[in-house]
């Protein structure tokens, strides 16, 4: 079942931007969320594969066979996923959402350090 | 304060796994291995340790089971599904089936409780054993001993016993009306001469009448009669099995 176009959670936000760059292992997924994140964001695996068992349940990640060139054998022994069609509409939706509420007026202000009372 | 080692956490995380529905375990299980050992190489270089790390991690993963268990409609009592009422019989069957899995999972955990289970009950059997037969079962060989009082004389303020002597027990024989009769005792510890040597046993001195109060009969020879009681009449004893064959 696909889901109805709704804001993302930040988590699936992240992890969609991530793996708009390429396909990503569970644990490369994590090491970059925290990197990119400032370690704002440290996934535990629990976590981390709730939230890839929702993406994966909506169809916007995919499990991908093949496995990028020159890793090493361990990596190679990894479940790689990477971003479906629908996940890469969702995630341009949700960015527009954000860049429209980012330009929007009362956005400006309160950035610009305005009181807006 | 020891800190855990990598193949305790390493078991330690696939036990929690367990938490998680079973469904998602098998679709996930070993990839979320995966990325813990990652993570666990990391933190035993960094700040705090294992320790830290197992702060962080623990919570959120507990958290993140009980989210998907919740999800998968595996936790019965926070679920919303309608179910028909079961039996008494269906759930106290559920209910054994489920702590037998529980003890197979734990055998230590089972057969200590089980030890100490059968430590306690043997306990108390014996202290329940030995107290019914000191203390609620009767004399071997005396019948109707619940229809048996034994009283004593005390003082006037109530601070030491008295020996009743013989012609005041004769004097309660004769006139007592509400009992069948009344027989007088005292324990003592004997000293017999046998054979011109001293032999100790525990024994006492009776009335006549004592032994039929108990309604026993002798396996050989004859109890006291009144005669025996009588001034000036030949000593006479009445031995125990035990002794006589000692």
């Amino acid at each position: 079942m696909q889901r109805q176009p709704a804001p993302l959670k930040p988590t699936e936000l992240h992890l969609l931007l991530c793996l708009s760059r390429g396909e990503q292992h569970g644990y490369g997924l994590v090491a970059v969320l925290e990197e990119e994140s400032g370690g704002a964001i440290k996934l535990e695996p629990g976590n981390l594969y709730r939230v890839i068992r929702r993406l994966l349940d909506d169809g916007f990640v995919a499990e991908s066979e093949r496995r990028p060139a020159g890793d090493s054998i361990g990596a190679q022994r990894r479940r790689y996923y990477r971003l479906t069609a629908l996940g890469r509409r969702a995630l341009a939706g949700e960015l527009r959402r954000l860049q429209a509420v980012l330009t929007s007026t009362s956005a400006r202000s309160v950035l610009r350090g305005g009181s807006g009372a | 304060m020891r800190v855990p080692t990598v193949s305790k956490s390493e078991r330690l995380f696939a036990w929690l796994l367990r938490a998680f529905p079973s469904d998602f375990r098998q679709r996930f299980g070993v990839d979320m291995q995966e990325v813990f050992l990652d993570q666990l190489n990391v933190a035993r270089t960094a700040r705090g340790g294992l320790w830290a790390f197992w702060g962080r991690v623990l919570p959120s993963f507990l958290w993140a089971a009980l989210s998907e268990r919740l999800r998968s409609g595996r936790v019965p009592e926070l679920s919303h599904t309608v179910r028909r009422r079961p039996s008494m019989f269906s759930e106290l069957g559920s209910d054994v089936r489920h702590a037998f899995r529980l003890l197979r999972r734990s055998p230590v955990f089972a057969t200590t409780s089980i030890l100490i289970i059968a430590l306690g009950v043997g306990a108390v059997t014996t202290t329940f054993s030995a107290m019914e037969a000191l203390l609620l079962r009767g004399v071997p060989g005396t019948r109707d001993t619940d229809r048996v009082m034994s009283s004593q004389l005390l003082a006037s303020d109530g601070t030491f016993t008295m020996t009743a002597s013989p012609e005041l027990i004769d004097h309660w024989r004769t006139r007592a009306r509400l009992v069948e009769g009344v027989a007088g005792h005292t324990g003592n510890e004997l000293t017999l001469t046998i054979d011109g040597a001293g032999v100790s046993a525990a024994g006492g001195i009776v009335t006549a009448g004592f032994f039929e109060l108990l309604n026993v009969s002798p396996q050989v020879g004859r109890f006291f009669s009144a005669a025996d009681d009588s001034a000036g009449s030949a000593p006479v004893a009445v031995l125990s099995h035990e002794f006589w064959q000692a």
